[in-house]
């Protein structure tokens, strides 16, 4: 078999398709019927040196498949057989695997690999001990019969097999190595290491050992010399080396900023310096992350300064202000570094251009106020240039300082700036134009009081309205400009969170610029740069933001809207590849959001008049969307049948007899759960609206909502929304609820009972979500049952009366579990006070409690507004009831 | 006393008489055994005294009644129960004769009596009580006989009862004395005086002296009982525990006959009957309690339209005495406006606080008496007077009119249409009303920017140029309210600030009213930039009419009010003008002159205001002006003593530490402080006072380290001198023991010679032993941040003696020890002074939570039920916040430690964590026996909590070096160039 095992190994490079399928089959066909010996089979050809080094590298690629994988499910399942095999076989394997190293001609060495897919599963059980001191031992012993040459191939397969162990390996598993693994490590990376390709593997092993030596970091004797080694390497002549040494200092300096003083001032500032000015772009990136990360460190120090000094305390870690002190040195460097733009940009490419930009907006941030002087210069200089690389680069520096400074510094400086930035909207360079909308765009977010105040508003909405007819990448940052202004426009001109204001300072351009935004979503280039979205986003904001003056606008977006989803739908038989699906079904669910925000701002009998097109429109697209990928549309749909819902209030009712089935469809789509969310939520706008109308519906509605809640394999999320529902229902239907009750209750108790890991805190807040869900439900119940009438408590009510009694020990338990919301409180609260006003005199006993009466009160002396009133009620309601028991 | 004597002989004998008691009655003790006991009346002369007093009162005049009646008071407050237990039945005897005559002497003596228990504590009026249990009846039995007759007599003894009663129960009812039985009956007579009709006669007498009459007055105490009575025991939600059966039963039994008497009484008034002030407005008083609770309420609501618009509204109305007060006396017109007191006694104020209260609570009556008001206002023939009275309404109205949805934009309109025209009107009350309103309505949102600039130009117009003063004061709070409440009104009347301001101080000169220097003081701060050119100017001027105010002082209390509003003034000024140099140094040689006239001139009653203002004027510098100032502060302790000297403790603590170069230049400053902590600390003054000097002595001593060692000696004597007299106070120990130990902490081996040298009276065991005894002993002592880091550093100090005293030595497991117990305090402190600091930061986001204080017509005001249920929760809810924590806060911070020393200074070089760890490390390494005895006994827990104090120790090291490189700019990077090799010293 060997030997026919080779040859087919060799043919799955075959350039032949029949030869090389066949090959694969074969393959397959072995692993199937006898893993244990393919394997042993596949690490013999692997570790004998005389094969073929094709056949080699593919036996060594099919071993490798069957021991790891990148899918980690996969990977688990791979590495369980592999545990389940004889103790023999793997034996076998892993001393072929480990003779093959070193013998390879081919890098980077698959062997390594291998060996490395055999520890991450042998070594959390301990059951391939030697191995890591046997590669160690490849490394730093000298090695008896082989050649130098082959020693270095031995000590550079070795060191790859330990960097891929300790990149895959989940700590905990190999810290008591770790002393050895560094060594040899060290080994490779010191200087007096003069072959460069054993001197990469062992740099790159570093860089995959940094997070577990941390107990090396720690001793000051240890850390010196890795410093020392990694600093030398970083000098290396081999370019990749250096890169790789580099990468060692970047991460290095995120997890050991408390130990680096001794080095930075003497080494690392010199190196990272020397590497940010290299014109290899790896190089000059690496050096640009180091600083990149110092700044995000300090950042981070700085807040754990704040909160300690806030809490009265010292803060463990502080800050050496290395970036501060840096300034003077990096903001030149980095300010030329974004002179070398690259014309035809492609977006995905990372380039030092790029990341000296992300730099300088991390300096801003961290430095605040004192980067500016260093920048100006720059900018005024740059800004009126010949040359856009020159221009470019001063608004790109302009634009990255725009946060962390002291805004009363900026303003000046941005109004000042306006002026110039409107024309160079109109700049030759599309470079420019595109630097130059997204600092409008940051300024917009940022500053916007300089632009309000500022004389040149009316130019710069003209200027940027006009941008819209720009490149894609110009006219997708003007877009998200304007969903800033509008955002901001509207926020300085509201008074009161009620009313919109009447006018504000976009009103006169309002219905030009939303026209604009709706023929950018239009254009043949929309799908380039995100522009589509981007339009239909700033559209939705602005018409959220508008003030009452810029209604007919509204209302005629409303119809533009509709148009378009009719339109679109008939496109549908269009679409034929799974790329078409995609954009079809994103422009659905932009143009249903978009709905939303228009029909959110439309007076109600506005919203009657169109009511009918919107409900045609809306049920057409939940039957073209049913099936494969139209879960986000579906979603989308149910929300904007919500707001119609709200907007129409009792009038939705002549819609159900046609949308009934779609709401169950939803209500029943648990494999998609944001769907099945929607529809959820969506049963609740309906009770809010229709009421007792509701009521024939009921029993199917109950009916999906309780198999929602007993299958297991429905998102946890839902389940809390469901049992808000039901008191929705009740309230919606009243008295009529009784028929529910013998059901809803069991399932109420079980999820009040409910208990959860508190270590995470994911599961607190669900937890919190899940009570609160039950007592939305309870007070539903409690008030639907109770009836309407002011004077008489209707006797259904009794229905609830054997469950009082855990209704309240649930609050109870609430009130003692320390992690509760104030939400959860006011929520209690109402409940207490309803329970009241249902039992009377029965039951207030109950409420004696002390956790009840400390839950009220921390409900009074709540900092939300609704929660004081509920708990100043409830303990109202108590008092009264106390008062006629006294009497 | 006999009646053969002619009265001026009477009446000069009773007045000695009344001196004599009123000096000599009392048995005091000798001030000094040696000296003789001070001159008192003789026992038997005392006794006669007695014996005849009361019989004296009843048969003598009048006005030789009120001497004798003062002479009781005294008398009773010594002697009774003690040595004269008898006089309830003296007094019980003559109110017992069927002998009307007597009565009224008698009376006055029970009236005496009740009045030395007014205002005593439940449980001190045991012997009162007491006699009222029969002293009580009889008064009842007297009041029901004579009511029926209306002479003047009769009268007469009806309210001098009804003054008793109202004296027995204005603080405390006691239930035991008067049970509801009793209450009931007494209830009655009030209602019935209430209630019954003056004599016609009375309308025969002068409408100003009406109120005078028996009658009336006899009716007034009647009201005044029962409001008092309803407010304070029969007003459930608001009453003390003891009294929340009570009201309920008050609410149900009284409300509905006395609020139908009292609701006859306004119907008299809007009759045109007359009423005087003072019914009437206890009247409204009472109602307005009754609009909180449903059972009055529901007999209120069919008639509070009515008394709206036929009580209120004309009560509210510009009245003839108005009109005669403002043409004849603007100033005694604005006076009679602004004043508080008026406001206790005054019906229109009462008619207001129901009007506020009705529309407030009650949701029916806001929109019925808008739309009276907007009636009014739109009558075509309406009278100015009643138009005042409408526009008076609806400002009352203001603050509720502004938080209603339904009216909130629409007031915008009222006030153009309806307020603004008023400006131009000939009559100037009705200028001031507009000007008036406006200022109720500052805070309203206008809509449109030109109706806030006509406010704003309606109210700076009349400030500036209309001829009646009174128009001119409403003008000024009004245009003052308006630029608070808004930032473009601020901007708007920018240009004319220097004029505003000219004009408010003309009118602060002409008025004197201490309401407007307020005023003053708000429009200075918010236009503080336009304002500081003008300072020199404004400050002139206010300082001429202080000079004003304070030569014509009659001793008026307003007049001190707006002496001290001018001070207040310029030092507001002073604060605005902060950054401009020379303008502060023109300020404050006229301020000088201000400060130099009331020192010197022994004003006592400004003396708070000018030491806060030198105080102020030396927080960041000190001119040599202001350096005579200190020694003229020194001339004022040694003639008005050491009464001042906490007052004048913030300036003094500033002429110390804030230009330290020229304080150390004249030795005689030295001398001053000196001697004033030396007066201080050996005199008798408060140890309270006493504690501030010690302070002052702390602050030189660690300020002036090394310049003042030839004064340390002295200082150090002092203190222990004091230490060795009674202390009451541990505050004044442990301020005295932290003298010596910032000596200690200055100068360590000269304070040890010190203390074993000094000679100490009165002590014979050795100093240095006894004080660090104490001071180990007191350690829990030292609170606060600065005190227990004084004690940290003390003792570090004392440990590192090189020669250690063998006190030291002797109490070696106790120093480590109460240094924890101090590092452990200073880490709640600093805890606390962050948690401080965070809230001073957090906003008050109450919100306007309006529409709850509305109650349906059933409902009563929360608090109308049982109190004892929302008690509980509070009760609870406080036992649950109680952590251990709550109990150490009082003593996380102490007040003293506001007057900062050097060491508080956050540029300070010596961190007490630092400092321990330092001492710790050194002793260790130079004498291991002397740490072995420090820190050998210490248990496992003191193990594990120095290890603490130590990693804070270099937590606080890293965070200064790194506050360090901040402040230098960041790090600083020497080379740029990369090095040939790298070696940090480590090898593997």
């Amino acid at each position: 078999m060997d030997l026919n095992l080779i040859q087919i190994l060799e043919k799955t490079v075959a350039p032949d398709k029949v030869e090389l399928d066949a090959a694969q089959a074969f393959l397959e066909s072995a692993a199937q019927t006898d893993l244990p010996r393919f394997l042993v089979a596949l690490s013999g050809i692997l570790a004998d040196a005389t094969n073929s080094p094709v056949a080699r590298v593919a036996a060594s690629l099919q071993l490798k498949n069957h021991l790891t994988s990148k899918d980690p499910i996969i990977r688990l399942q791979h590495q369980d057989k592999w545990m389940k095999l004889e103790k023999d076989i793997r034996l076998a394997v892993k001393e072929c695997v480990l003779r093959a190293l070193g013998t390879e001609k081919s890098r980077p060495s698959q062997a390594a690999q291998c060996i490395a897919g055999i520890a991450c599963a042998e070594l959390p059980t301990d059951e391939w001990p030697e191995l890591i001191s046997q590669l160690v031992n490849n490394v730093t012993a000298e090695a008896q019969n082989k050649t130098p040459a082959e020693y270095d191939d031995l000590k550079e397969a070795s060191l790859e097999a330990i960097g891929y162990i300790c990149q895959d390996i989940e700590q905990e598993h190999i810290q008591k190595y770790s002393n050895m693994i560094l060594t040899a490590i060290v080994q490779g990376v010191r200087k007096e290491e003069v072959n460069n390709h054993v001197k990469l593997a062992a740099t790159n092993a570093l860089l995959n050992s940094l997070e577990f030596t941390k107990s090396n970091f720690e001793k000051e004797v240890e850390r010196h010399y890795i410093m020392q080694v990694t600093c030398e390497a970083t000098q290396c002549k081999d370019n990749q080396v250096k890169v790789a040494a580099l990468q060692c200092l970047v991460k290095i300096v995120s997890l050991y900023y408390q130990y680096m003083e001794p080095y930075m001032g003497p080494a690392l500032f010199a190196i990272s310096v020397e590497a940010m000015r290299s014109q290899v772009d790896e190089i000059s990136l690496q050096g640009i992350e180091f600083w990149s990360n110092i700044c995000d460190e300090e950042m981070d120090l700085t807040i754990e300064k704040q909160e300690a000094e806030e809490a009265g305390r010292q803060p463990e870690h502080v800050s050496r202000f290395y970036a501060k002190g840096a300034l003077q040195y990096l903001v030149p460097i980095l300010l030329e570094i974004l002179k070398n733009q690259d014309e035809n940009d492609d977006e995905d490419e990372w380039n030092p251009c790029k990341a000296a930009g992300v730099c300088l907006m991390l300096l801003a941030n961290c430095t605040e106020s004192d980067i500016v002087p260093h920048v100006v210069p720059f900018i005024t200089t740059h800004i009126s240039s010949e040359h856009w690389h020159d221009r470019d680069a001063a608004v790109m520096a302009f634009g990255s300082i725009l946060e962390g400074p002291d805004l009363r510094s900026l303003e000046p400086l941005v109004v000042q700036a306006v002026p110039i930035l409107i024309t160079l909207l109109n700049d030759p360079s599309v470079v420019v134009r595109d630097t130059v909308a997204w600092t409008i765009g940051r300024i917009c977010e940022l500053l916007p009081q300089a632009i309000f105040n500022n004389d040149n508003l009316n130019t710069l909405l003209t200027t940027l309205q006009n941008s819209l007819a720009a490149e894609p990448r110009v006219a997708a940052n003007v877009c998200w400009a304007f969903s800033s202004l509008a955002e901001n426009a509207y926020e300085v001109a509201v008074t009161e969170e009620e009313d919109d204001p009447p006018t504000y300072c976009l009103s006169a351009d309002f219905d030009n610029i939303v026209g604009k935004l709706l023929e950018t979503t239009d254009r043949e280039d929309a799908h380039q740069a995100n522009l589509r979205s981007a339009a239909y986003e700033a559209l939705m904001e602005m018409i959220k933001n508008s003030a009452n003056d810029c209604y007919e606008t509204v209302k005629k977006t409303t119809i533009v809207i509709l148009q378009r989803i009719n339109q679109i739908l008939q496109m549908e038989s269009r679409v034929q590849t799974p790329m078409d699906r995609l954009q079809y079904n994103d422009l659905q669910s932009l143009l249903c959001a978009t709905l939303q925000s228009v029909l959110r701002k439309m007076k109600r009998e506005d919203a009657l008049k169109i009511s009918d097109d919107v409900m045609r429109a809306l049920l057409q697209m939940f039957n073209s969307s049913m099936g494969a990928a139209g879960g986000g549309v579906q979603e989308d749909a149910f929300v904007a049948v919500g707001t119609l819902v709200e907007v129409l209030g009792p009038e939705f009712m002549k819609y159900m007899e046609h949308f009934e089935k779609v709401l169950y469809n939803g209500l029943q789509n648990h494999e998609e759960y944001s769907v099945c969310l929607a529809a959820v939520g969506l049963v609740g706008d309906l009770c809010r609206a229709l009421n007792a109308q509701i009521l024939p519906m009921c029993p199917n509605i109950m009916r999906y909502l309780f198999s929602n809640l007993e299958n297991n394999n429905v998102h946890r999320t839902i389940k809390p929304q469901i049992l808000s529902v039901f008191g929705d229902i009740a309230l919606a239907i009243g008295p009529e609820f009784k028929q529910f009750i013998e059901l809803a209750m069991p399932v109420l108790k079980q999820a009040s009972e409910a208990e959860v890991d508190k270590s995470d805190y994911d599961n607190i807040e669900y937890l919190n979500d899940l009570r609160e869900g039950c007592l939305e439900a309870y007070t539903g119940i409690v008030q639907g049952l109770k009836g309407d009438s002011e004077k008489e408590v209707s006797a259904d009510i009794q229905l609830i009366q054997p469950h009082v009694a855990h209704i309240v020990a649930f609050i109870e338990h609430i009130a003692s579990d320390e992690d509760h919301t104030d939400s959860n409180v006011a929520t209690c609260s109402g409940l207490i006070g309803d329970l009241c006003c249902a039992f009377g005199e029965a039951i207030v006993k109950l409420f004696e409690k002390p956790k009840i009466q400390v839950l009220l009160s921390e409900g009074k002396m709540s900092k939300t507004k609704k929660t004081r009133t509920l708990a100043t009620w409830a303990i109202k309601e108590i008092r009264k009831l106390n008062n006629t028991v006294a009497q | 006393m006999e009646e053969k004597h002619l009265f001026p002989v009477r009446q000069a004998g009773v007045i000695y008489l009344k001196n004599m008691v009123m000096q000599f009655w009392q048995q005091r003790d000798p001030e000094s055994p040696i000296e003789q006991a001070p001159f008192c009346i003789h026992e038997n002369d005392k006794a006669f005294i007695r014996e005849n007093i009361i019989k004296a009162m009843i048969n003598c005049p009048e006005l030789i009644r009120v001497q004798l009646g003062v002479c009781l008071s005294t008398i009773l407050k010594n002697d009774y129960p003690g040595k004269w237990g008898n006089v309830v039945e003296v007094m019980v005897q003559y109110l017992s004769m069927d002998d009307a005559s007597v009565w009224y002497g008698a009376l006055v003596a029970v009236h005496q009596l009740v009045k030395n228990y007014e205002y005593k504590k439940p449980e001190e009026r045991g012997p009162l009580d007491k006699a009222m249990t029969t002293l009580l009846p009889l008064m009842y039995q007297r009041v029901v006989q004579l009511l029926p007759d209306a002479s003047e007599p009769s009268i007469l003894l009806q309210k001098l009862i009804l003054k008793i009663f109202h004296a027995l129960v204005q603080f405390h009812l006691s239930l035991d004395v008067i049970d509801r039985n009793t209450f009931s009956q007494w209830m009655a007579v009030f209602q019935t005086i209430a209630e019954r009709p003056v004599p016609p006669e009375t309308e025969q007498v002068d409408i100003e002296d009406r109120p005078e009459l028996a009658w009336w007055k006899v009716k007034k105490w009647a009201l005044h009982i029962l409001a008092r009575v309803f407010d304070r025991y029969g007003n459930p939600g608001s009453v003390v525990k003891q009294y929340v059966q009570f009201s309920d039963w008050y609410l149900k039994t009284f409300s509905d006959v006395i609020l139908k008497t009292l609701l006859k009484i306004l119907d008299q008034y809007r009759q045109n009957q007359y009423v005087s002030p003072r019914v009437l407005q206890q009247s409204l008083n009472y109602i307005n309690t009754g609009l909180c609770h449903s059972v009055s309420w529901k007999i209120l609501k069919p008639h509070m339209e009515g008394v709206i618009q036929g009580v209120l509204f004309p009560l509210m109305c510009y009245t003839d005495e108005d009109d005669a007060l403002w043409t004849e006396d603007p100033y005694e017109y604005i006076k009679l406006k602004f004043d508080v007191f008026e406001d206790f006694i005054s019906p229109v104020t009462a008619a207001q606080t129901v009007l506020h209260t009705s529309c407030k609570k009650r949701k029916e009556i806001l929109p019925k008496t808008m739309a009276f008001c907007m009636q009014i206002l739109q009558m075509q023939e309406v009278q100015p007077r009643q138009k005042d009275g409408a526009f008076h309404m609806i400002g009352t109205l203001a603050e509720i009119l502004l938080k209603k949805k339904m009216y909130k934009d629409k007031m915008e309109l009222m006030l153009v249409a309806h307020v603004f025209p008023e400006f131009q009107n000939p009559l100037g009350y009705m200028r001031a009303r507009a000007n008036w309103v406006l200022h109720t309505f500052s805070e309203t949102n206008f809509k449109r920017d030109e109706n806030l600039f006509a406010a704003l130009n309606n109210t700076r117009e009349c400030l500036i140029n209309d001829k009646e003063l009174p128009v001119r004061v409403e003008a000024a709070f009004a245009l003052q309210a308006l630029i608070s409440d808004s930032e473009k009104a601020k901007e708007y009347v920018q240009p004319h600030v220097k004029d505003i301001i000219q004009a408010l101080l003309v009118v602060i000169r002409e008025t004197e009213n201490d309401d407007l220097t307020n005023v003053m003081q708000k429009l200075i701060h918010i236009y503080e930039e336009v304002v500081a050119p003008i300072a020199v100017e404004i400050t002139q001027h206010l300082a001429a009419t202080f000079t004003q105010v304070v030569d014509s002082d009659d001793g008026a209390d307003d007049k001190a009010m707006t002496a001290m509003g001018i001070l207040n003034t310029i030092e507001t000024l002073l604060m605005v003008v902060e950054d401009h140099k020379e303008i502060v140094l023109q300020l404050e040689a006229i301020t000088l002159q201000v400060v130099a006239a009331v020192l010197q001139n022994h004003c006592l009653d400004f003396y708070e205001e000018v030491l806060s203002l030198i105080f102020s004027m030396t927080c960041t510098h000190v001119s040599p002006p202001l350096w005579q100032i200190f020694h003229m502060l020194y001339n004022t302790f040694e003639q008005d003593g050491f009464d001042y000297f906490i007052e004048m403790m913030p300036a003094l603590h500033n002429f110390v530490t804030v230009d330290p170069a020229a304080f150390v230049s004249n030795p005689k400053n030295f001398e001053v402080i000196y001697n004033m902590c030396k007066e201080v600390l050996t005199s008798d003054a408060d140890e309270d006072c006493q504690c501030h000097a010690a302070k002052l002595l702390e602050v030189v001593i660690l300020q002036y380290k090394g310049q003042i060692n030839q004064i340390i000696p002295a200082i150090v004597e002092l203190v222990l001198v004091r230490l060795t007299r009674e202390v009451k106070n541990t505050e004044l120990r442990q301020m005295c023991l932290q003298v010596i130990i910032a000596v200690l902490y200055t100068d360590p081996v000269n304070l040890i010679q010190l203390l074993n040298t000094v000679k100490i009276p009165n002590t014979t065991e050795p100093i240095t032993k006894q004080f660090v005894q104490q001071w180990l002993h007191d350690t829990d002592c030292f609170l606060g941040l600065h005190d227990r880091k004084m004690c940290v550093f003390g003792l570090c100090r004392l440990m590192s003696l090189q020669e250690k005293p063998e006190v030291v030595a002797e109490n070696s497991k106790q120093l480590v020890p109460a240094l924890l117990l101090l590092f452990n305090g200073l880490k709640r402190a600093y805890e606390f002074r962050a948690s401080n600091e965070e809230e001073d930061d957090e906003d008050d986001d109450e919100d306007g939570d309006f529409d709850g204080d509305v109650l349906e017509s059933d409902e009563s005001d929360v608090e109308d039920q049982a109190a004892d249920y929302l008690e509980q929760l509070e009760k609870l809810a406080a036992e649950v916040n109680d952590d251990d924590d709550d109990e150490y806060e009082a003593y996380e911070e102490t007040a003293l430690e506001g007057f900062n020393t050097v060491i508080d200074e956050e540029e300070y070089n010596e961190d007490e964590y630092i400092t321990f760890k330092h001492t710790l490390q050194v002793i260790q390494a130079s004498d291991p026996q002397w740490y072995q005895a420090l820190t050998g006994h210490l248990t496992p827990e003191q193990q594990q909590e120095i290890q603490e104090v130590l990693v804070v120790a270099d937590q606080r090291k890293a965070a200064a070096e790194s506050k360090m490189i901040e402040k230098a700019g960041g790090y600083q990077f020497q080379t740029t160039s990369v090095p040939q090799t790298f070696n940090f010293g480590g090898s593997f």
